[in-house]
C-alpha cells in the first residue's frame, strides 16, 4: 500500500504557517495584556517575552494539522477573538 | 512517536534549515564578531583610546561646569556625560538637552553636544540639533558597522530588524524540530566519523555541534527573535493596545526616568564625589552619568554602569549636591514580577557582555558553532540532492545553490576581514567612514559570491576563499603595526592591551583559517581514504578517484 504525501495542501499550509501564524501570534500577543492578572508592565511584557513560544506552538500546530480548513479556521477564530478583545479595550 | 510524525519533523527541520542557512550563518558569524564590538573593537578601531584613559573625577566635574557655562540655562535640566572606550563612545561626550512643548501637544528635543579628546579633554567639536540627527551623523567605525549589520543587516528599522527577528524564530523552529528528530542525543553527541564519507562528516558534525551547543543555540535564537521583533512589532502593538498608540507613555511605563521634583532652592553639584562613590563600589565601569534637575537642591545624578559581579549592569541614583546614594536598580528591575529579571537578562545573554573577556571568547566560539550548524545542515541537504535520490530539481540547480552557499558564507568572512583593513587604511572624512566601510564590505562580499558562482569546483572555491580570508585576518596585526605603530610585541610595554589582544586574536584566527584551507580537499573524493564517498555522483559532479 503506497503512503500518501507527508503534507497535504502544501501551498495553503506554507501560507498559513508563515503569514497566518505570524499575524495571529502578533494579535494574540497584543491582546493578552487585557486579561492577564499581573501588574500593567508585566501584563504587557510577559506575552512579548513569550512571543517566540506562541509563534512556535502555532507554527508547528499548523504544519501538523490534518485539515488545512480546520487550521485556517482555528487561526481565524483565535485572531478574531483577540482582535475583539483589543477593540473592546480601545473603545473603553 | 509514529514514523510519519518523525518524518514530518525531519522535513520541516530540513526545509526551514535549507531556506535560512545562509542568512543564519551570516548573522551568526557577524554576531560572533559583534560580541567584541563594544568595547574591544571600538578601542581597536580608535587609536586615541588604545591606551586606557582615566581622568580624575574632579576633571570631569570641572569639564561639566565649564561647558554648562557655555549653554543657555534651559539646557541645564538634563546633562549627559558619555565616558570614552566603555561602550559606544570613543570621545568623552557631554550633551545638554532641552525639551520644549510644541503647539500640537508634542515635545521637541534639542541638544547641544560637545565632543572632547579622550586623553587631553580638549574640545573637538560643538554641535547642535535633534538627538537622532546628531547621532546619525556621528563618525561610524568598523565596530559600529558590524554591530549594526548583525542587528538589522543595514536594512534599517523596521525591515532589517523584522528580518533578523524572523530569522531568530526560524532558528528556534529548526532547533526544536532538530531535537525532536534526533532523539538519541547521548549516542549522537559522541558519534564522529570524519574519515568514513563526506556526508557522514557533515552529518556527525551537524549533530555534535547541535547537541553540544544546544542550550546556547536555543538562547541565541530566542533572545535574537525577541530583540529583533520586540522593537518593531511587539512593543508598538502593545503601545497601540494598552496606551492608545502613545509609544512615549509605554516607554515611561517600562523605563521611568523619575525626574526630581524641583525644590526651588539652589545647590551645588557634586559629580566628582558621585564618581568616587561608584569607583569604590562593586559595579563595573561607568558608561554614562546623567545630571537631572540642574542646580536645584533636589537634582540627582543617575550613573549607568556595565555589569560588575552579576550579569546585568546597574543604574545608581545619587543626590547631586551631597553625592548620597538614593537607589540602585537595573534597567527593568522596577517592573517587578517575572518580566523584569527576564528582560534584564535578554541583552547580556545575547551579547555575552558579562563575566569579562572569557565569557566573550566562549560566546564567540559558540556563535561560530551556530553558524557552522547552519552550514553543515545546508551541506547535508545539498549532498542528499546532488549525490542522492532526494529532490526534484536538476543537479545543476542544486550545484548552483551549493556555490551560492559557499560564496555567501565564505564571502561574509572575507568581507568582515576587509572591514579591519578598511578601518586602518581608509583616509576619508570621519562622517564618510561608515559609507566607505559599507561600500568595501558589500563589494568584497558580492565579489566572493560572483567568484563562487562562476567556478565549477566548489571544493576548490571553498579552499581558495577560506585561504583568502585567513590571509586577510593574519596580516591585520602587521597593517595595524605599520599604520598606528601599535603591534602585538609592544602591546604590554605600551599599555595598549585590548588592541594588542584583538590583533593576536585576529592572527590566531587567520592562521586557523589558513590551516583549515590547507587541510580541505581540492575535489570531492569518490571512494576510499579520507572523506571518501560511497555513492556514485552524477556525470557533472567534481570527483577524483582517491587511491588507498
Amino acid at each position: 500500500m503506497s503512503e500518501g504525501p507527508l503534507f497535504t495542501a502544501p501551498t495553503s499550509r506554507v501560507l498559513a504557517a508563515t503569514v497566518g501564524v505570524l499575524l495571529c501570534a502578533i494579535i494574540v500577543t497584543a491582546a493578552l495584556p487585557a486579561y492577564l492578572p499581573f501588574n500593567q508592565a508585566n501584563n504587557i511584557a510577559l506575552p512579548i517575552i513569550l512571543f517566540p513560544v506562541t509563534w512556535l506552538g502555532l507554527f508547528l500546530w499548523v504544519l501538523f494539522a490534518r485539515s488545512m480548513l480546520r487550521a485556517w479556521l482555528a487561526l481565524a477564530i483565535l485572531a478574531i477573538i483577540h482582535a475583539g478583545i483589543i477593540a473592546a479595550g480601545l473603545l473603553g | 512517536m509514529k514514523r510519519n510524525t518523525t518524518k514530518r519533523y525531519y522535513e520541516i527541520h530540513s526545509w526551514v534549515g535549507a531556506l535560512t542557512a545562509i542568512m543564519i550563518f551570516v548573522l551568526a558569524y557577524t554576531g560572533s564578531v559583534s560580541v567584541f564590538g563594544r568595547p574591544e573593537l571600538k578601542i581597536w578601531a580608535n587609536e586615541s583610546i588604545h591606551v586606557p584613559v582615566g581622568h580624575p573625577p574632579e576633571a570631569i566635574e570641572d569639564l561639566v561646569r565649564k561647558r554648562a557655562a557655555d549653554v543657555p540655562v534651559e539646557y541645564l535640566d538634563e546633562i549627559v556625560v558619555l565616558f570614552p572606550g566603555v561602550r559606544r563612545s570613543a570621545n568623552l561626550v557631554l550633551y545638554f538637552e532641552h525639551e520644549s512643548e510644541l503647539e500640537n501637544g508634542g515635545t521637541r528635543h534639542h541638544i547641544i553636544r560637545f565632543d572632547h579628546d579622550p586623553t587631553t579633554l580638549e574640545l573637538i567639536s560643538r554641535r547642535e540639533g535633534e538627538p537622532l540627527e546628531l547621532f546619525e551623523t556621528d563618525r561610524k567605525d568598523m565596530a559600529d558597522f558590524i554591530i549594526k549589520f548583525h542587528a538589522d543587516l543595514h536594512l534599517g528599522d523596521p525591515w532589517g530588524l523584522l528580518l533578523t527577528g524572523l530569522l531568530g524564530l526560524t532558528l528556534l523552529a529548526s532547533i526544536v524540530t532538530g531535537v525532536i528528530t534526533h532523539r538519541k542525543v547521548l549516542k549522537e553527541a559522541f558519534t564522529f566519523r570524519p574519515f568514513r564519507s563526506l556526508r557522514l562528516l557533515f552529518t556527525d558534525s551537524h549533530k555534535a555541534l547541535g547537541i553540544w551547543g544546544l542550550a546556547f543555540h536555543a538562547v541565541i535564537s530566542f533572545t535574537g527573535a525577541f530583540l529583533g521583533l520586540a522593537v518593531v512589532i511587539l512593543f508598538p502593538a502593545a503601545a497601540y493596545v494598552s496606551f492608545q498608540g502613545d509609544v512615549e507613555a509605554l516607554a515611561e511605563e517600562f523605563l521611568p526616568m523619575d525626574e526630581p521634583a524641583r525644590s526651588g532652592v539652589a545647590a551645588d553639584l557634586n559629580v566628582a564625589d558621585v564618581l568616587y562613590s561608584v569607583q569604590d563600589s562593586d559595579e563595573g565601569p561607568v558608561v554614562s552619568a546623567v545630571l537631572l534637575g540642574g542646580r536645584d537642591a533636589n537634582a540627582v545624578v543617575v550613573v549607568n554602569t556595565l555589569a560588575g559581579k552579576g550579569i546585568v549592569g546597574s543604574t545608581l541614583r545619587y543626590k547631586a549636591d551631597t553625592a548620597e546614594l538614593q537607589t540602585r536598580y537595573t534597567t527593568f528591575s522596577r517592573l517587578g514580577g517575572a518580566a523584569g529579571p527576564v528582560l534584564d537578562a535578554m541583552f547580556p545573554l545575547h551579547f555575552g557582555n558579562f563575566g569579562g573577556v572569557a565569557v566573550k571568547y566562549l560566546w564567540f566560539i559558540l556563535g561560530l558553532t551556530t553558524g557552522l550548524l547552519a552550514v553543515t545542515g545546508s551541506m547535508i541537504w545539498i549532498e542528499r540532492r546532488v549525490y542522492g535520490t532526494s529532490g526534484n530539481l536538476s543537479h545543476k540547480s542544486y550545484r548552483r545553490i551549493s556555490r551560492l552557499t559557499v560564496g555567501a558564507c565564505c564571502g561574509v568572512v572575507i568581507a568582515v576581514a576587509c572591514l579591519f583593513h578598511a578601518q586602518l587604511l581608509l583616509d576619508v572624512a570621519p562622517q564618510k567612514l561608515g559609507t566607505w566601510l559599507g561600500i568595501l564590505f558589500f563589494t568584497s562580499w558580492a565579489a566572493s559570491i560572483v567568484w563562487a558562482l562562476f567556478r565549477s569546483n566548489d571544493y576548490q572555491t571553498t579552499r581558495e576563499l577560506i585561504a583568502v580570508a585567513g590571509a586577510l585576518y593574519a596580516v591585520v596585526p602587521l597593517v595595524n603595526g605599520a599604520v598606528t605603530g601599535n603591534h602585538i610585541l609592544n602591546a604590554i610595554a605600551d599599555s595598549h592591551i585590548v588592541a594588542g589582544g584583538t590583533d593576536l586574536t585576529l592572527l590566531i584566527g587567520g592562521i586557523a583559517l589558513l590551516a583549515t584551507a590547507y587541510r580541505l580537499p581540492n575535489q570531492r573524493p569518490l571512494r576510499k581514504g579520507k572523506y571518501g564517498g560511497a555513492t556514485k555522483p552524477p556525470a557533472d559532479a567534481d570527483v577524483v578517484e582517491v587511491s588507498a
